[in-house]
């Protein structure tokens, strides 16, 4: 078996990392949950409804979304702001369609997470 | 030449792979219907999964992205947790931003859980009038 030049085995593992991480850019799986904490009556509210709180923030994960940094839940701000009604909506801003599947490489993901609702 | 027109092309597809700004919206049907919103472990009677669709980097939704009030709706459910997210909507992504499309379709799950008849102990306090959901845990 001959052994590849210095130079050509180089160009193969910068090829085998560039492959890999066109691979892994894609991907992603982050949840959000509309939950309400345990022991608390919460109302789902519906479209039209007036909301007197926002409550906006990014929640962070690792492993492609399989595992989160911060809370991805709606628990903590119905706590927070002692909500009885609540609804929420997720997405994705512009900023992190562009730095998602650059940091996806290293299996870091972003999504928002916006929870209104009233006391 | 050749290698930073390559190097280009990837560039361009890794900004526009898999993510988009697509909104999920997780609300009741209109008033009077009135929803409790469940704490993540309570058992529940329906699960319902679906897959909605945005394209063009989840600028249009091929299908209403404020599912979770038709399928409340449908079901009748009077207690509800809504989860969007999850693997199979990661690996679904990877593999449309693997092949041609590159980004240009975004994949997202929905689940709806709940309860067609209340099985918490207290009852939703109403601000407009209407009759309260019923109070008191289900028969079993």
């Amino acid at each position: 078996m001959t052994e590849l030049s210095s130079p050509r085995r180089g160009h193969r593992r910068r090829r085998a990392i560039l492959i890999a991480a066109l691979l892994l850019a894609p991907l992603g799986c982050g949840t959000t949950h509309l939950v309400a904490p345990p022991g608390r009556t919460v109302r789902i509210m519906g479209e039209d409804e007036k909301a007197s709180v926002r409550s906006q923030r990014t929640v962070w994960y690792w492993m492609w979304g399989g595992r989160q940094f911060t809370d991805n839940t709606t628990q903590s701000d119905i706590e927070r702001y002692d909500l009885h009604e609540v609804r929420y909506y997720t997405y994705q801003t512009w900023f992190e369609m562009l730095t998602n599947p650059i940091t996806s490489i290293v299996s870091i993901q972003r999504r928002q997470i916006v929870v209104e609702g009233n006391p | 030449m050749r290698h930073k027109l390559v190097a280009a092309v990837l560039l361009i597809a890794l900004g526009t792979s898999s993510s988009g700004c697509f909104y999920i919206h997780g609300q009741a049907p209109p008033l009077p219907k009135r929803v409790r919103l469940l704490p993540p472990d309570t058992p529940v009677e329906v699960t319902r999964k679906y897959q909605t669709f945005y394209y063009a980097w989840g600028l249009f939704s091929m299908t209403r992205s404020d599912y979770p009030q038709y399928i409340i709706e449908q079901e009748g459910l009077v207690e509800a947790r809504i989860t969007h997210g999850g693997l199979w909507e990661g690996i679904l992504a990877g593999f449309i931003g693997a092949i041609a499309i590159s980004g240009f379709i975004v994949p997202q799950n929905i689940t709806i859980e709940g309860n067609r008849t209340p099985t918490m102990d207290t009852a939703i306090v109403q601000h407009d009038g209407a009759a309260p959901v019923t109070a008191g845990r289900a028969s079993n």
